[in-house]
């Protein structure tokens, strides 16, 4: 039985600010040597403005803000990311979503990360994960 | 025409690349490799690159999926074997789309772990 309701919300929680160190240590964490993620003149020849962020740490961000919300005996049945839009240096993620479905043995959740541009936030990532419980 | 596949890789699970996950804010624990361990099973898609004649700096990630098997949250294996086949490969103007999917298992126990599905775009710069 889940514990979660249809609708409830997942508020949205800053999961920190992408910086170079961060990147340069995703780059080990997640096995990923693309350039386009550390060097300015990698990025550029790629057509970029400068480095972005790896899809999976966002994916990683979206993941660390779930499990805060799961108890030890409720683990991930499916995982499913939408990178929609490029993050720059800079730029602070917030993570947070809604219950979308529940079923006997799954509770599914829609989460979104990302940042705010001036007065709005552009969507960055967006997920879809299963959650499977007792 | 069979799709491209690469060679079966076989990783080891370290202690240390567990930590980078931790530090980041995923839930690790001694029975449990964090859920985006997988992110780093990627040489199969890279052979498969290669092949193409695709530079990595070209490449942008468009989707990913991961399908868990229950084995997977109650065991971190010694080491992870899994290859990747290409599933399909569209073309969209200067946009080249190509989805991958990686099959992970513990070989130990010839257990199957996780599939990894991917969707990569490929632009074209010139």
């Amino acid at each position: 039985m889940s514990r979660f309701q249809v609708g409830q919300e997942i508020s949205f929680v800053s999961m920190g600010t992408i910086t170079p160190e961060l990147l340069k240590e995703f780059s080990i964490t997640g096995s990923d040597p693309n350039p386009i993620h550390l060097d300015d003149r990698a990025a550029q020849k790629a057509g970029l403005t400068g480095p972005i962020a790896h899809g999976m740490l966002l994916a990683t961000l979206i993941i660390a803000r779930i499990e805060k919300e799961l108890n030890a005996n409720e683990n991930l049945a499916q995982t499913h990311f939408r990178f929609r839009a490029m993050t720059f240096l800079g730029e602070e993620v917030f993570v947070g979503g809604k219950v979308l479905k529940i079923s006997p043995h799954q509770t599914e959740f829609e989460l979104v990360a990302r940042s705010q541009k001036a007065a709005e936030f552009e969507i960055k990532t967006l997920a879809k994960i299963k959650v499977s419980h007792p | 025409m069979s799709n491209p596949r690469s060679r079966e890789y076989t990783e080891e699970v370290r202690p240390e690349d567990l930590e980078g996950f931790a530090r980041l804010g995923s839930r690790v624990s001694k029975h449990a490799l964090p859920a985006l361990f997988l992110t780093r099973l990627r040489h199969g898609e890279f052979e498969i690159l290669n092949q193409l004649g695709i530079a990595l700096n070209e490449v942008l990630h468009g989707e990913q999926e991961y399908i868990y098997e229950p084995a997977y949250w109650s065991n971190i294996p010694r080491k992870i074997s899994y290859f990747t086949e290409l599933l399909s490969r569209v073309e969209k103007g200067k946009m080249l789309f190509l989805v991958f999917e990686t099959q992970v298992t513990d070989p130990k126990v010839e257990q199957k772990f996780a599939i990894s599905k991917t969707t990569m775009i490929v632009r074209r710069t010139t």
